[in-house]
This record gives structure tokens, C-alpha cells and sequence, in this order.
């Protein structure tokens, strides 16, 4: 059966992070998605504004993470993949901040990594199609700066993950980075082959493909075995919720208007192998904090449905 | 590039359609075909219509209609074979969408209109015999396109999961040209080439640049088409717009339509819009529907307007006349620019010279002079009392690529 997951923000606090890890085994997950992105918020970065959290040398973010990970080792739980804070860069920004973004806060992310011996991380695409013209041109922008972290993706073990985003027209949602799996899959195979090292693979984001309607198991086996990370969420195909998978219907029938039998038998037909890994922070803000664990524990169970059509072809 | 008409002239009674359609400037129609398909349910006095509005009554129906058109040199540019699809339990309707797709051909050979767009029996074919059929419903369609020489165009689709609309058949542009090729080979001819439709492309969420740019030679014809985005429309373009805001990726579209150089046929899409007007104002729809297509085709166009003349001159030395420079400078570099702000003038913006208007009179008469700014009427109005000629427009709305900052012009 594969293993479960769920990110860490609003459940992992820095001043206790023992009890967030204890919450997560008792909720019945073995791995993690570290949210290290919460360290360096993407509203800020769009306003041109940067904390001083990443300042911090190598030695003193080991030893502001030391107890994260002691506390994951001590109750058994698996940091399996974690988030780069992003934008990792900011159009309109000085350069300054998008060099800081580069050189500090993805070296730096890189290294908290290793130091979880956590295998995947996963990084936002530049979203830059709108300036340059064209994905391609979008794409080698964020080529050179995956580039950038290759050798020590390599020396590190680390696999950097790209992932399916979405840009806004208005208030609309349409495609963005990484929305053409077998693009996505030919720049990965171009990647790991320059490279001779499995530097670069794809986290399939259920959300964020339900955004722009795409078609779950043909995205999913075109991907094989370069996908190496979920983040599994829903929404009503309008915004991105990050809420509980089965939540939406948009019919009086009030069957799911979500393809999760699409995402089933993609992953059944690739023979998934990694992690079931749910990216619903929000769920734990909008459900009373005294349901953290009943939630949780749901969320778990929602993982484990998945596990078990995954293992035993129910679906 | 022909900008038509996408609406549903009445066959019946064309006359006043007509002249709505000449008042609104528009030249060249869509000719949509309709028959009456038996549906599950029917009453028996369905049957009336059935028949009065069946396959083999096509040419009779929209004998009229072509005449009128012809006698007020309307042209048919692109027309839309009548569809239904199969749905479980129901008639069997194969062969009577068979039947209609044949005599829409001949129709289309009449009317002298080479783009027929024909839909799929199934939509959104659930497994590998609903696909064959289809395969098999285009095959056979071309066979009688081929003797009538029409082009037989494919769409995007969407499909339905629990009531949201997501990507189905051909909604994606490499799937497309697949499906196209596989058809054209069997067929032996390119018989087959591709509509796209814009409100699907929104509900989708499609990159329209990438899709327009990845068709290429196969699209021929683009329905532009405005909604919500989620459950479509059939809007008029810009209209959608909730706080002023317009949700459908049109900046995208013009790229990939530049990219391939698209010379189809762009059908304009108004039938939501003029539903929700008045009935009295529908005309007033139809005369903005027009400037919206003419707007879409010179947007596509501009390069070969900024190419048709062998010097040109830009007016305005700001943020459209520096991103004339950044996408057009180099393959078409200006003479000079100029402004009516005489503190610029002998200066060098974009590194071009900032001369005075009055320099314009000494120009060739084979140079262009673009308007690089947003006060279009007043420079006109300006450059025509100096007797200048060859004016034309320059906008950056819809450019190929932006700077990642605009100029604040005030610190001029």
C-alpha cells in the first residue's frame, strides 16, 4: 500500500513541533510535506518585500530545523518531499530581490532539504510568458535557474520537481508553466540525461490540472515515471481552494464534477510508487481548530481510499 | 483574412437579416444548416417537423437564402453542417447525420463556400467504438467533400464531469493535428483542417498562443467567442468583463494567430450579446460585432501593415513607441520619432532622434507615419492639417512581448 501524506503548514508549529508531528501519526500519516514555503510568503515576494528569515547561515537554520527533524524521526514521520518558497522570481522586481531569490533562498532551500533527507523538492516555474512572448521562452528562463541547483541537486541526492500552475486572466484561470505533460516530460528526460542523474522531476498538482480542466489519467501516464510527487487537493474549477478531495459537485446529481477515477487509473496505469500527499492546509483554517485532528484524520482516510484502489483495482 | 458573421440568418425570411448584416458593414456569413434529428421523447406530432426539416430538404431550404445573399453580395465564407449526438437509448441518427453532412457539401459547393465545419456523432466517446464511429463518419464525409472540393474543418470540444467542463475531444492542439493527419492520410488529400473555438478554449483554460501557434497550417478558421469561462456564452469579445476586467485570453490568441501568419476566416460570435439586448438594438450588435472582427484582423495584421511601407516615422515618444522598439525596432527600424513636446525634441529616446512634427513634411511619400500614442484622433486630425498622408495606428495592447515595467511618463 502506498503511504500517505499531508503538508505541514498549520499543523507543524516551530515553537512545538513534536506535538504537530505526533498530531500527524496519530491522524495516521507516515510522511510529510514540509511547507518550507510558509518561511517566506509569495504575497509578500509579489509586493517586492523580503524577510530576513533566509539571512540566517547554514549552521543557524540546521539548528532552527533541528527540532523539526528530530521530532519527525522520534514519532516515525517521513519528510517524503517540501516546498521551495516561490515566486523564485519576481517580474518587475529590482534585481537585487531576484537574484536573492536565486543565490540565498534556493541554495539555502536546497540545503534545509538535504538536511531533512528529504528527496523531492518541489518548485514553482516562472510565470513569465506574458513579458517574453512565448512558454518557450518562459521555460528556458526557468530552465537556467533549475540549472543553477543542479550540481548540488546531484551531490545532494535531491530530485527538483516542476510542477502544473495556472495563470489568471482577469479573475480566470487558465494554463500556466508545466501544463503540457509531454512537453514536461521530454525536458525532464533532456534534463537527466545532460546531467546523468535524476535531477528533475514532475509534481502533479490535482488542484491546479482541475483548474484548467485537464484530462487527469492521459496527463498522468504521459508522465510515467518522471512523476515523482502528488499534491492532492480540490476546488470547484474556479479557484484554487486546496480543499478536501469528493468536496465539490456542480450538479443537482452531486456527483463529483472533480476526475479522481481519471487520477486513479493514471496512477494505476504508471504504477505510482511514491506518496499520496495532500496539500490542504487551508482545510485546517476553515474547519474549527479544535477538528484539526477529526480532519486530519479524514484527510488520512481520504489517502488511504486512494491507496486501496490503487492496490487493489477497485476502480 | 475574412472577418464573418457567425449568426443564424432565417432562412425563411432572410431579407431583414440582410440588411442588418449590410448596415453592420459585414461582407461574408456563416452559413448555419440546420435539420430537425428525431430525439428519445418525441411526440408524435414531432413528426411533422421531422420531415419538413430533414437532410434530403437542405438545398430546397437555403435555396432562398443564397440567392438573397448573392444578389446583395453577402458571400458565404464558412458554414456549420447540422449536429446532434448520439446519445444512449436514443434514435439512431447516424445515418440521417450522415445524409446531412453529404447534402451540407453540396449546399456549401453551391453557395460557393470552401469551409464546412462538422461535428462528431459522439462528443465525447466513451469508448473504442464510439471513436471508430466517428473515424468512420469522417472518412465517409470526405469522400463527398473530395468530389465537391470543401474543406472539412474539426473543433474543439468540451466534456462534462459532474457538471464542470473540462478538456475533451481535439481540446488539445497536439491532439489535434494527430486526428487530423490520421484522417487526412487515410482520406489521401488534406481534406481536413481545424475551427477554433475560443469559448471553449476559456472554459479549458487553454493557452490560446500556444494553440493557434501549434495548429499552424490546420486552423482555418477561429470563432472568437467571449463567457464566463465555466459555462460558456457565445459573447460578443470584451464583453465578458466583470469589473472592467476581461477574462479571456485574447492578448494570447493575437500572438499565436501572428505567429502562423493566419489568413482563415475569423467568425465573429454575438448570439449571447444580441440575446441580451433589446430586440431593437440587435442591429447595433451586429454593427459592433464588425468592428470587433475588423479590430481582431488588424491586431493580427499589424506587422504587415508596419511592413507594407519602405521608411517609416513614429509619433510619440513613449511607452508605445519604446515598445514598437522593443518588438518591431530592430526588423523595422523607424526613421525617426516625433512629439509635439518640443523639451524632447533633439533628444534620443530608444535610440531613436525626438525630431519636431514639422519635420514630417520633408518625409517620402513612401513612408508610414505610426501614431504611438493614445490620442489618435487629435495627432490625426494634427497630421492631416499638415497635409500629411500615409497615417496609420501603432498599439501596444496586444504586443509580443512586454518589458517587465512601463515608463512613468509625468518625469517627462
Amino acid at each position: 500500500m502506498l503511504e500517505t501524506g499531508v503538508q505541514t503548514k498549520n499543523i507543524i508549529s516551530d515553537e512545538n513541533p513534536l506535538e504537530g508531528f505526533e498530531m500527524l501519526k496519530r491522524a495516521g500519516f507516515t510522511c510529510c510535506d514540509f511547507s518550507l514555503n510558509a518561511y517566506l510568503k509569495n504575497t509578500f515576494l509579489y509586493q517586492f518585500e523580503v524577510n530576513s528569515f533566509f539571512d540566517q547561515t547554514e549552521k543557524e537554520l540546521r539548528e532552527f530545523f533541528a527540532p523539526h527533524r528530530e521530532a519527525a524521526q522520534k514519532t516515525g514521520i517521513r519528510i517524503h518531499q517540501m516546498h521551495m518558497p516561490y515566486p523564485n522570481y519576481v517580474p518587475g522586481a529590482q534585481d537585487g530581490l531576484n537574484d536573492y531569490l536565486k543565490n540565498v533562498v534556493a541554495v539555502k532551500s536546497m540545503e534545509i532539504c538535504a538536511f531533512f533527507e528529504c528527496p523531492y523538492i518541489v518548485i514553482h516555474g516562472f510565470k513569465l510568458a506574458h513579458y517574453l512572448g512565448t512558454e518557450e521562452a518562459e521555460w528556458r528562463e526557468t530552465l537556467a535557474f533549475i540549472e543553477s541547483l543542479v550540481p548540488m541537486a546531484k551531490e545532494l541526492g535531491i530530485t527538483v520537481c516542476i510542477e502544473n500552475l495556472y495563470n489568471g486572466i482577469g479573475n480566470h484561470i487558465v494554463e500556466g508553466p508545466c501544463c503540457d505533460a509531454a512537453k514536461a516530460a521530454a525536458r525532464i528526460d533532456a534534463a537527466n540525461k545532460k546531467y546523468d542523474a535524476e535531477v528533475l522531476g514532475f509534481c502533479f498538482d490535482t488542484g491546479h490540472a482541475n483548474l484548467i480542466g485537464l484530462d487527469f489519467e492521459k496527463f498522468i501516464t504521459i508522465l510515467g515515471n518522471r512523476l515523482k510527487v502528488l499534491h492532492i487537493h480540490d476546488n470547484d474549477g474556479i479557484s484554487d481552494l486546496h480543499q478536501l478531495p469528493f468536496t465539490f459537485t456542480r450538479s443537482r446529481e452531486n456527483f463529483t464534477s472533480t476526475d479522481w477515477k481519471g487520477f486513479i487509473k493514471g496512477l494505476k496505469q504508471i504504477g505510482f510508487d511514491g506518496v499520496l500527499s495532500f496539500e490542504t492546509a487551508p482545510v485546517l483554517t476553515a474547519f474549527p481548530d479544535v477538528m484539526k485532528l477529526d480532519v486530519l484524520e479524514f484527510i488520512a482516510k481520504t489517502g488511504k481510499y486512494f491507496a486501496e484502489a490503487l492496490d487493489t483495482k477497485k476502480i | 483574412m475574412n472577418v464573418c458573421c457567425l449568426d443564424i440568418i432565417r432562412e425563411k425570411k432572410p431579407m431583414q437579416d440582410i440588411v442588418n448584416l449590410k448596415k453592420a458593414g459585414f461582407e461574408n456569413i456563416c452559413l448555419n444548416i440546420g435539420v430537425r434529428f428525431p430525439v428519445k421523447g418525441d411526440k408524435p406530432e414531432a413528426e411533422k417537423d421531422i420531415t419538413e426539416y430533414c437532410p434530403e430538404n437542405i438545398t430546397m431550404r437555403y435555396r432562398e437564402l443564397i440567392r438573397v445573399c448573392k444578389e446583395n453580395d453577402i458571400s458565404f465564407t464558412l458554414a456549420h453542417a447540422p449536429y446532434a449526438f448520439i446519445q444512449s437509448g436514443g434514435p439512431d441518427i447516424l445515418e440521417l447525420l450522415e445524409k446531412s453532412v453529404e447534402e451540407s457539401i453540396k449546399l456549401c459547393q453551391k453557395a460557393g463556400c470552401r469551409y464546412l465545419i462538422v461535428m462528431p456523432p459522439y462528443q465525447d466517446p466513451r469508448n473504442n467504438r464510439e471513436a471508430e464511429i466517428n473515424h468512420a463518419f469522417y472518412l465517409r464525409s470526405a469522400k463527398q467533400a473530395q468530389k465537391y472540393d470543401i474543406c472539412l474543418l474539426l473543433r474543439n470540444y468540451i466534456k462534462v464531469i459532474g457538471g464542470h467542463m473540462v478538456r475533451g475531444l481535439l481540446s488539445e492542439p497536439r491532439q489535434a493535428i494527430e486526428y487530423i493527419n490520421t484522417l487526412n492520410s487515410e482520406a489521401g488529400s488534406d481534406i481536413f483542417g481545424f475551427c477554433l473555438d475560443t469559448d471553449v478554449c476559456t472554459m479549458c483554460g487553454n493557452d490560446m498562443n500556444v494553440f493557434a501557434a501549434t495548429l499552424g497550417r490546420y486552423l482555418k478558421a477561429v470563432v472568437l467567442s467571449d463567457s464566463d469561462g465555466y459555462a460558456g456564452g457565445g459573447m460578443l469579445p470584451f464583453t465578458y468583463a466583470p469589473g472592467g476586467v476581461v477574462q479571456t485570453d485574447w492578448l494570447g490568441l493575437i500572438r499565436g494567430l501572428r505567429k502562423i501568419d493566419f489568413d482563415g476566416v475569423l467568425a465573429i460570435q454575438s448570439s449571447g450579446t444580441k440575446k441580451a439586448f433589446p430586440l431593437m438594438l440587435s442591429s447595433e450588435i451586429l454593427r459592433l460585432s464588425k468592428l470587433v472582427g475588423d479590430y481582431f484582423r488588424w491586431q493580427i495584421q499589424i506587422e504587415q501593415n508596419i511592413k507594407k511601407y519602405k521608411t517609416r516615422v513614429l509619433f510619440g515618444a513613449g511607452n508605445m513607441c519604446r515598445n514598437y522598439m522593443k518588438n518591431y525596432g530592430e526588423k523595422y527600424p523607424p526613421l525617426y520619432t516625433c512629439d509635439n513636446n518640443s523639451k524632447l525634441w533633439g533628444t534620443i529616446f530608444e535610440g531613436i532622434e525626438v525630431k519636431s512634427p514639422e519635420e514630417l513634411k520633408k518625409l517620402p511619400a513612401d513612408c508610414g507615419i505610426f501614431i504611438c500614442n493614445i490620442y489618435y484622433s487629435e495627432i490625426e486630425a494634427q497630421l492631416r492639417e499638415m497635409g500629411i498622408e500615409n497615417i496609420e495606428y501603432f498599439n501596444d495592447e496586444y504586443m509580443p512581448s512586454y518589458y517587465f515595467d512601463r515608463l512613468e511618463m509625468w518625469e517627462q
